[in-house]
């Protein structure tokens, strides 16, 4: 009998006698049987076992992802207000911080309404309330100037 | 059993179908999650397999005849051998590699070594795993192992033999 042979009867639920005489003789053989003899048992108490328990990640509650996200939204809209303001922001303290004259001409008309839409409220919201802007005004007439003061 | 629970779907249980399909899901929730888990060797693939199994308990309770245990273990070998093959192959053990001499020092513990013949029937092919896990590990017999797998008692017993001595040096060769 050769070993393969013999290993598949010593596996075999109905083994027979004929192996015995092969143990004899075979270390490597008889090291397998008990092999086989200890997996066997531990095969059978597998079925007692308990199952591993299955790790779930803790699910984390929405709220704060939520609150983070509207804060995020909020930065962002902030921050989008800020950059369209900026220009405003950077020129007119400067006119302000020194009394500045601005000088527009009134003798196209269209003109004359420009001059007058140069968002004044929104400096004076903007800049320190210390100094007023001057505003010069030219007419069609050389002897007519007005001058408009904005607090 | 303490492992996760198993999520079934709802079904009308005020009927007579939902109470028979009740006790049987509770007689054999336990059997079915197991033998899953050996088979598949994850406790998350068994519990998506027994789900399986239910539903089509489930779907088949006036169809089904006979030992409900039996028709149990058969669809969970059906379920998890379908799982099995839609996962990534895996290296069969090799019968004829050169068998290496074990450590005359080295005794293996029985947790390491049920830890090792679980990743040696992983290696198995799919008829030596399921024939162990149904004779071995379950305790039942040839014959109703060979009813389950629908083959002959001899080829049962073929497959556990060859399946028992790839396992066997399959542990030893890690010792």
């Amino acid at each position: 009998m050769t070993c393969p042979e013999c290993e598949l009867l010593l596996a075999d639920d109905e083994a027979d006698a004929s192996v015995e005489d092969h143990l004899h003789g075979c270390a490597k053989c008889r090291a397998l049987q008990e092999e086989l003899r200890e997996n066997a048992l531990a095969l059978s108490s597998l079925r007692d076992d308990e199952l591993p328990r299955v790790r779930t990640p803790k699910r984390r509650p929405a709220i704060p992802w939520i609150a983070a996200a509207a804060a995020a939204a909020l930065l962002a809209l902030i921050a989008h207000q800020a950059s369209q303001r900026r220009p405003i922001v950077e020129t007119l303290p400067r006119q302000v911080a020194a009394p500045a004259t601005v000088t527009a001409k009134l003798a196209p008309a269209p003109a004359a309404k420009l001059a007058v839409r140069s968002k004044p409220k929104r400096a004076r919201r903007n800049a320190p309330v210390a100094e007023p802007l001057l505003v010069k005004m030219l007419t069609p007439d050389p002897d007519v100037v007005v001058y408009w003061i904005v607090d | 059993m303490t492992a996760g629970e198993l999520t079934l779907p709802i079904f009308p249980t005020e009927s007579a179908g939902g109470r028979v399909f009740e006790g049987l899901v509770a007689a054999h929730e336990r059997m079915v999650l197991r033998t899953a888990y050996r088979l598949l060797g994850g406790l998350e693939d068994a519990q998506d397999a027994a789900q399986e199994v239910f539903l089509r308990l489930f779907r088949n309770l006036g169809r089904m005849g006979g030992d409900p245990k039996a028709w149990l273990y058969r669809v969970t070998v059906n379920v998890c051998n379908d799982h099995h093959r839609r996962r990534m192959p895996v290296a069969e053990l090799d019968e004829h590699r050169a068998d290496p001499a074990p450590d005359p020092e080295r005794a293996v513990t029985l947790d390491e070594r049920k830890r090792l013949l679980m990743d040696g029937l992983a290696t198995l092919p799919e008829r030596e795993r399921t024939s162990v896990v149904l004779r071995d590990i379950e305790g039942l017999s040839t014959a109703e192992t060979a009813a389950i797998l629908g083959v002959e008692e001899g080829t049962v017993r073929s497959h556990i033999s060859t399946a028992r001595v790839k396992l066997a040096k399959y542990v030893r060769s890690r010792q």
